[in-house]
């Protein structure tokens, strides 16, 4: 079994990569630790303590910059609050199914290509708005570092956005993780945000979506405190250091960054599911 | 952050391990989230041992997007934005369910 000090390693690293990308951490942190013999069912307990600490370490730092967009992020909350209680009831009493994996690696391919298609088409940020949108004022502005630009946005179709958030909330809670590679795809494919302020803005949902499916692995008694510790700090340290690089980086660089990310990540879920049939 | 690191060096210098053993005296036990900050501010509260201190830690972790909700429902509120006070208390009345009762 790893130890303390490994285990407090490995959680900066996922926690610095997972702030950047707008992650969790936990998709990176879990199955290394799984793969170091820890039970799957409490890492994805003490990951889902863990990343209420990535959130809130760097959701601070995103508020303080104007990155977040606050009130899409409570709009957002509603569907994926619900979707991680179910997904975490989900975990905890129905054994979950080797083919889950898969389904998640297809989910993943998904934003892959999504992405991928913009990386060569670049952002592509609506000047439309629909009326929900309008009527929840879901626009905001923020300042783009390398170039000191003020960026102004509108969003759109919140209300098509909220069944993708629920299945990212199903998802984080079942998986003990962030979900924030499907938020952050589904708030600039759908509602068309831009690349930096998704990641932001999925940061700032994330800590709340985690403490919605941490409450079902508390009370299922899923949650060490000798495990969930050393995470939650390495997460936080390394979330902070990554809070302090976004702005600074580029858009691309961010979308390539994810991009190489999401692949491996794909990979990963094939492989447990392959392994696991 | 603090308490989590303190509970951690202090089990470490009174047993000496570093290993992550998972036996049943490190689990958060079970029932819901609001029995356990409470046992945990009633073990603080008669003295500090590493479990005590580490559950404090993350009982003020998870208590910290909670808290950032209730804020938003007075900020709207304040505000009289009511469809987002209405919003942020309809988050706040799902996650307190889920504490309470899953």
């Amino acid at each position: 079994m790893i130890g303390i000090l490994e285990a407090l390693v490995l959680a900066v690293a996922a926690g610095l990569v997972g702030s950047i990308l707008g992650l969790g951490g936990a998709m990176i942190l879990t199955p290394i630790l799984v793969y170091f013999g820890v039970p799957i069912k409490y890492t994805i307990g003490a990951s889902m303590v863990a990343i209420i600490a990535t959130s809130s370490g760097s959701a601070s730092s995103y508020v303080r910059d104007g990155l977040s967009n606050i009130r899409a992020a409570f709009f957002l909350e509603l569907f994926t609050s619900v979707g991680a209680i179910a997904g975490a009831l989900i975990t905890s009493f129905l054994v979950p199914a080797p083919y889950l994996y898969f389904f998640f690696a297809a989910f993943l391919a998904t934003s892959f290509y999504g992405l991928a298609g913009r990386v060569r088409n670049g952002p592509t940020t609506s000047s439309t708005q629909d009326a929900l949108a309008r009527t929840l004022k879901l626009e905001g502005s923020y300042v783009d570092h390398p170039s000191g630009n003020e960026v102004r946005y509108q969003l759109t179709r919140p209300l098509l956005a909220g069944p993708g958030m629920f299945v990212a909330g199903l998802a984080a809670g079942m998986l003990g993780i962030g979900g924030g590679a499907f938020k952050t795809t589904v708030q600039e494919l759908v509602m068309g945000m831009p690349s930096k302020v998704a990641t932001a803005t999925s940061n700032f949902i994330i800590g709340m979506t985690a403490l919605a499916g941490a409450s079902v692995y508390f009370s299922s008694g899923l949650v060490y405190l000798n495990l969930a510790a050393p995470l939650a700090i390495g997460t936080t340290v390394g979330s902070l250091i990554g809070a302090r690089f976004l702005p600074r980086l580029k858009d691309r660089t961010v979308r390539v960054f994810f991009l190489v990310v999401l692949a491996v990540l794909i990979a990963e879920m094939v492989y447990k599911g392959l392994t696991q049939v | 952050m603090v308490l989590e690191s303190a509970g951690l060096l202090m089990n470490y210098l009174q047993t000496g391990e570093t290993s992550l053993a998972l036996s049943p005296g490190w689990l958060a036990g079970q029932g819901n989230f609001f029995d356990f900050a409470r046992r945990t501010f009633a073990g603080v509260s008669s003295g500090a041992d590493p479990f005590s201190l580490i559950a404090l830690g993350i009982t003020v972790l998870m208590l910290t997007p909670y808290a950032r909700i209730v804020a938003a429902v007075v900020y709207y509120s304040l505000e009289r934005d009511w469809k987002y006070a209405l919003i942020t208390f309809t988050v706040f009345a799902i996650i307190t369910l889920g504490l309470l009762f899953l």
